[in-house]
């Protein structure tokens, strides 16, 4: 099964959360809860909020990090906030 | 030890060490034995805290959290690990200053890129008691978990705490040291305008022209367990933790008092704790920091207080990894039983002669028929800790 190649977005968020949370690429799944599938915790998630705003020039205000549960979600969020910042 | 259950004694089960002078106990030994090269600033260089944690949990500890968790790993292997009620398991672990490099790293993260880039992990590594913390997870021991601040008597305190927790009966197990790696520019800065730090380099303990401590980091933690399930479950015991002190000068934040009052007092508090003559000490791991104060004012004390007992500071090689340091030489005496050997005073060539007369150890390592031992530390703030060690 071929899959479709990931976007440059995508694939540099995989590189970040595989270098800042120690997990392997293949777990961050769109649907993986990052606190109990990922052992996110919650200061983790906050580092990690860090880390993608400071790649993507972007800021992750914390209600949004908040309403983020799982890895898909987050992927969504630093889309959302990239296209606003290029819009 | 007073207030200890009747029949409760504390046995040293399990050493372990990170120090410039060795990872390990064995390395560390050797280290004692061997001439220090001059180094005002004595770092342990090769140390990587791999072994004991992922990247991602080291990103989130700070050093000092890594040379306790070294040191701890180390003595729980020695000791054999005991099984213990998780419950009556208990961790005491003292700092100095704790965390302090993390927090010089955030301050320069605040200045230059502002609050939103500050580490949301910047508390829990910097708190004096991260270290004590981490070492209650790995070992899932749920007792009393505590951390003593003390300055350089943390460590000292750090073990008589412990030891007082097995002798009441509160706790069968307990992790008792220090640990600190806090040579930031700012600490160092601090240190240097206050002229505490040797500018030769050389720590030369009771010596002549010794010119303040060389300052190191490390950490090293003990396993003590109450004697006699130690004896029953068949643990090499080192040394028994007969008694201890701890003491204040109610004098000045730096300065000792005068005449080695507070260190006299407190050794003298001390054997009264563990009911033993002061003629019947045979030997004193000395704070020794190699300030003109300090040793000038332990020499005083030691003299005033005991016989003629061989007197060491180990601080000539190890330098002085403040509030590590009275765990680090707790070590050195739990080895000093085990080798039947006590380590030379590094970096001194005689006594300074304005001391008053005791029996350093110079040289080479001197033989000893393992008796009494005394380990003294004394920490800014006037703070005074002593420790009693008998042969189990």
């Amino acid at each position: 099964v071929s899959q479709p190649p990931p976007d440059p977005l995508e694939a540099r968020l995989v590189e970040l959360a595989v270098a800042h949370l120690d997990i392997a690429p293949n777990r961050l799944r769109p649907d993986a809860l990052l606190g109990e599938d990922l052992g996110v915790d919650s200061l983790a998630a906050l580092e990690l909020g860090m880390v993608l705003e400071d790649e993507f020039g972007i800021e992750l205000p914390d209600d949004v990090l908040a309403d983020v549960l799982t890895y898909g979600d987050l992927v969504a969020a630093v889309r959302s906030r990239v296209r606003t910042a290029q819009a | 030890v007073r207030g200890a259950v009747e029949g409760r004694r504390v046995a040293i089960t399990g050493v372990g060490v990170v120090a410039p002078c060795g990872i390990g106990a064995e390395s560390f030994w050797a280290g004692l034995l061997a001439e220090p090269a001059p180094l005002q600033q004595r770092r342990v260089d090769d140390f990587d805290p791999a072994p004991w944690f992922s990247p991602k949990q080291a990103r989130h500890t700070d050093r000092f959290t890594h040379l306790a968790v070294a040191a701890a790993e180390e003595a729980l292997a020695d000791s054999g690990r005991p099984e213990v009620d998780p419950v009556r398991g208990g961790v005491s672990l003292g700092t100095g200053i704790g965390g302090v490099g993390t927090l010089e790293t955030q301050v320069g993260v605040l200045a230059e890129r502002g609050a939103r880039r500050v580490s949301p992990f910047t508390i829990p590594m910097v708190m004096p008691n991260a270290g004590a913390a981490e070492l209650s997870m790995r070992t899932g021991w749920r007792g009393p978990c505590e951390t003593i601040t003390t300055a350089c008597a943390a460590g000292t305190h750090s073990i008589a705490a412990g030891a007082r927790l097995v002798a009441s009966g509160q706790c069968d197990a307990v992790l008792a040291g220090g640990a600190e790696s806090s040579m930031t520019p700012t600490t160092l800065a601090g240190f240097t305008r206050m002229t505490a730090l040797s500018s030769s380099g050389v720590s030369r303990p009771f010596g002549a022209g010794r010119d303040g401590f060389c300052i190191s980091e490390g950490a090293a933690v003990l396993v003590l367990e109450e004697l006699g399930a130690a004896r029953a479950r068949g643990a090499r015991v080192y040394a028994e933790i007969a008694g201890g002190a701890s003491t204040a000068d109610a004098h000045h934040i730096t300065a000792p008092a005068p005449a080695g009052r507070g260190a006299a007092e407190c050794m003298r508090t001390a054997l009264d704790d563990a009911d033993v003559a002061p003629d019947e000490v045979a030997h004193v791991n000395a704070h020794g920091t190699s300030t003109p104060l300090n040793d000038a004012a332990e020499a005083a004390a030691v003299a005033a207080v005991l016989g003629s007992p061989a007197v060491t500071s180990i601080k000539g090689v190890t330098g002085h990894s403040l509030g590590a340091s009275g765990a680090v030489e707790a070590v050195g005496v739990a080895l000093s039983y085990l080798h039947g050997q006590l380590p030379p005073t590094a970096g001194t060539a005689e006594l300074d002669p304005d001391l008053a007369a005791i029996d350093l150890v110079l040289g080479g390592p001197r033989a000893w028929e393992p008796g009494v031992a005394l380990s003294n530390s004394f920490g800014f703030g006037g703070h005074n800790g002593t420790l009693v060690f008998r042969p189990a």
